[in-house]
């Protein structure tokens, strides 16, 4: 299967510290695609280079045949690229609806039905519809910042742990959108919690301190204690999330 | 005395609506670009000197207007893409850059139009004065009051009815994630810009005639009135512009009829006033309508 | 202190001292006189937005306090020398009672607001002191004319008064800066939520690093009267004094010190050379122009200045900057 996002080999320094040193990976469209890695191996960094935010010197990420490197945040954006960050993924100043729209460009003509699915897919946002999103509970707000990033239709979806401080019952009901969600997108996922990970993804790849060290399949990842004992450090008999 | 009052108040409350157009340009710039635009004040002084040159040479009031707002407007957008760009994020940059070209621009209009007072003439629809019950009413503070009032509603509705001021809104709030919902910040980062400049030109424009003549000093003064107007009123939030202008241009007007020279003495007064009860003015940040 | 510097020391001082004698108490001598003066201005003012990274607008309300206390004391006792001193000391005590309630004002906060405050504040003297009601004490604008004590009447007592006084300012502020204190500071700049993080109550170290920049100031606004005897509202005007004093630290180089006496002394040289060639040339007339177009070239194209620049060549050195990024993750 071709691949629709490519990324090779990228470096990235913020300031003086090199964060990434040689991160790559290879996401196939209609799947979903985990990084792991300890705090500080550079998941988010990866996700903001990719969007821009930072420039690799060196490095390369291609979607589609699109080379990416070098191109301003908002025409990445514009080639179909959803970004929800870890934290401020949404505007806490502007209502439920607001943020949404402010997700669909003027001309598109979908824009009703696009919402209404949204709030088919997240139930929860259709009661605090006028509210400002930073009144939100938690849940709702990571609901609604994934809401946001869908509603324009990405074709590929990079999340930075959406079920960080969630309980457990939105741990799952964020996991069941994003699993419903393979069949229309693609998705770049970057958790924490080892149990969603393993539940939801297709592919993994493990950083540590800004190289790519593992790559390959989740079943296969997930059924080798080894592998989880080699590169994250978890406890074999352990189930649910760890550092 | 009671007419005395009323006088002065009508004179404040238009004193208002010229602070007001320029703080609502430098609360809007600050809100979404985190700049303080310490040039406001030369944008202001070329938008009086363009409407009072054209007046004078064509009589066309209106169209003498319009020259202060593209003329503020022009110089705004030149400021914008050829100095401040090199400089953002670096918020001591900003500070002196634009400073440096607040006193540009104070000197370069002293060419052609030197030092000295220049007459700045109320237009003949306009000049008329009204006395009922010992009350003065000028028909020009009452027109400077409607602009006030109009662009007032023109911002109100433009941030909260249309997509470019929910974009502003959403910028205000996290400028990294409305690029990252496919919108170029930058751009809007000069159309705000350009904007604000537009009012503090169309500020001079009204001004000239309202004061009755113009001086090249007399961007410092009003960009001194209108950073006191939003200090006070809370950077970023144009209510706070609109509270603060009003509280800034009445004390104005009462205390420059006893003592004209204590009247900024009063209003930083005031300032200080606010700011040991609320250091982040009346208005706090986060929100700009 | 290596040799070099030393012996660099060891010749502008020979060359300062000697100055009169060689060249006579002319124009030269009293071009010195004022380098001094706001030499000594300026590198206080580089304390503040050099090494505390905070820019202030209003700096002449210090100088021109300094200026009216100790021009108005000195006129009040017949410019005894009783009265030129109790002038500093009190023009001392307004300047730390100023500081205190500017800081306390807008320094807590964010910066921008210290900017805004201070400017205002300052046109607030300048209104003051040309201001009628105020007559009696300021002369309104007419300024005052000082007599100076008896000892301080010839050029060159005055000229070796001001370059004492400009040898300790640069002495304390040398000593000063690489105190315990002033690398707080420092660190404070560089990075201000680490040395937050680290457990420094940041307002007390500004307040306090504006406060004694404010003091310096002042005591050059003083000595400014002893040079000129003679005081107008000009000493509290923004674009001849606050502005002014901008210029000449980041023409030197912001954060340098020395840089402030170097760009004192080229403004100043270049300010009276204008104004001989306007003398002769109408041309020059509005020579001003020249400042504001320095001004904003150096600080977009030269925002390290002639030392910093310089220096920047040897080792790293970076201009202070503090970025207001809301909202960052």
């Amino acid at each position: 299967m071709k691949a629709l996002l490519e990324v090779e080999n990228l470096h990235t320094k913020i300031g003086q510290f090199s964060i990434l040193q040689g991160v790559s990976l290879s996401v196939c469209e209609h799947t979903i695609h985990v990084l792991l890695g300890r705090n500080g191996a550079g998941k988010t960094t990866t996700l903001r280079t990719m969007m821009g935010y930072l420039r690799p010197v060196p490095g390369i990420i291609r979607f589609e045949d699109q080379e990416l490197t070098g191109i301003a945040t908002f025409r990445i954006a514009r080639y179909g690229i959803g970004y929800m960050p870890e934290d401020h993924n949404l505007f806490a100043n502007l209502t439920v609806e607001e943020n949404l729209l402010l997700s669909l460009p003027k001309q598109d003509t979908h824009v009703r039905s696009q919402i209404a699915k949204m709030l088919d897919l997240f139930p929860d946002l259709r009661v605090a519809w006028r509210r400002p999103a930073g009144t939100l509970s938690g849940g709702q707000r990571q609901m609604l910042a994934l809401a946001s990033v869908l509603v324009s239709k990405p074709r590929l979806l990079l999340v930075d742990e959406p079920s960080k401080g969630l309980s457990p019952r939105f741990v799952e009901r964020i996991g069941d959108a994003l699993e419903q969600l393979r069949s229309e997108t693609t998705i770049v996922l970057v958790e924490q919690n080892f149990y969603l990970a393993k539940r939801i993804g297709d592919y993994v790849t493990v950083l540590d301190e800004g190289h790519t060290v593992y790559s390959g399949e989740m079943q296969s990842f997930a059924a080798s204690d080894e592998l989880q004992k080699r590169y994250l450090g978890l406890q074999t008999d352990k189930k649910g999330g760890a550092k | 005395m009671m007419s005395t009052f009323f006088t002065l108040a009508l004179d404040g409350i238009s004193n208002s609506a010229l602070y007001f157009l320029m703080a609502a340009g430098l609360t809007l710039i600050f809100g979404l670009l985190r700049v303080i635009n310490f040039a406001h004040g030369g944008l202001f002084v070329w938008g009086a000197y363009a409407a009072t040159f054209l007046y004078s040479a064509m009589h066309q009031f209106w169209l003498s207007l319009c020259a202060g707002i593209l003329i503020g407007g022009l110089l705004g957008w030149l400021l914008e893409r050829g100095l401040l760009t090199a400089v953002y994020g670096d918020g001591n940059q900003q500070l002196l850059l634009t400073m440096g070209v607040l006193i540009l621009l104070s000197e370069l209009i002293e060419i052609p139009f030197g030092r000295d007072p220049v007459l700045a003439t109320v237009p003949p629809i306009l000049h008329h004065s009204w006395v009922i019950d010992h009350v003065t009413i000028v028909a020009y503070s009452l027109f400077t009051i409607g602009m006030g009032a109009c662009i007032f509603g023109i911002l109100v509705y433009l941030l909260q009815k249309t997509r470019v001021g929910l974009i502003i809104r959403a910028g205000v709030n996290n400028q990294s994630l409305v690029e990252a919902r496919g919108i170029p910040i930058r751009r809007l980062f000069t159309i705000v810009f350009l904007l604000g400049a537009a009012l503090a030109g169309f500020a001079g424009a009204l001004a000239g005639p309202y004061y009755g003549s113009i001086t090249p000093s007399m961007g410092m003064d009003m960009q001194l009135n209108a950073f006191i107007t939003v200090v006070l009123g809370g950077l970023g939030s144009l209510s706070g512009s609109l509270i603060g202008s009003l509280l800034i241009g009445l004390t104005t007007s009462f205390v420059s009829y006893y003592t004209p020279s204590f009247a900024v003495l009063a209003n930083v007064l005031l300032m200080t006033l606010v700011l040991l009860v609320r250091p982040q003015g009346l208005f706090g940040e986060g929100e700009i309508v | 202190m290596r040799p070099v510097r030393l012996a660099w020391l060891l010749l502008s001082t020979l060359f300062l001292m000697g100055f009169p004698f060689v060249f006579g108490s002319g124009g030269g001598t009293s071009l010195l006189e004022q380098i001094f003066v706001f030499g000594a201005f300026a590198m206080s003012y580089d304390l503040l937005i050099g090494y505390t990274g905070i820019v202030s607008f209003g700096h002449a309300m210090f100088f021109g306090t300094g200026a009216y206390a100790v021009a108005i004391v000195l006129s009040k006792t017949g410019g005894s020398t009783v009265g030129l001193l109790l002038g500093f000391l009190i023009a001392m005590t307004i300047s730390i009672l100023l500081s205190l309630v500017v800081a306390f004002l807008s320094l807590r906060v964010r910066h921008t607001y210290f900017a805004m405050v201070t400017l205002a504040v300052g046109q607030v003297f300048f209104v003051l002191a040309g201001s009628q009601p105020l007559r009696p004490l300021t002369n309104a604008n007419d300024g005052i004319s000082v007599l100076t004590p008896v000892w301080l009447n010839s050029n060159l007592a005055v000229y070796y008064f001001i370059l004492i006084f400009l040898a300790i300012v640069t002495l304390f502020l040398h000593r000063f800066i690489h105190s315990p204190f002033g690398e707080v500071l420092r660190a404070l700049r560089e990075n201000e939520s680490r040395a937050k993080a680290l457990g420094y109550r940041i307002f007390h170290y500004k307040t306090l690093a504006f406060l004694l920049s404010g003091l310096i100031a002042t005591l050059a606004g003083g000595m400014y009267v002893v040079v000129e005897s003679f005081v107008s509202t000009s000493v509290y005007d923004i674009g001849s004094v606050s502005l002014q004093v901008v210029l000449m630290t980041i023409v030197g180089g912001v954060g340098t010190l020395y840089g402030g006496l170097i760009g004192a002394g080229i403004i100043l040289w270049l300010q009276n050379e204008l104004a001989n060639l306007a003398g002769s040339y109408p041309v020059f007339n509005h020579a001003e122009i020249a400042f504001g177009v320095l001004y904003v070239l150096v600080v977009r194209f030269l925002p390290n200045g002639i030392l910093g620049t310089l220096k920047g060549r040897k080792g790293r050195w970076r201009w202070t900057s503090q970025t207001f990024k809301k909202s960052q993750t």
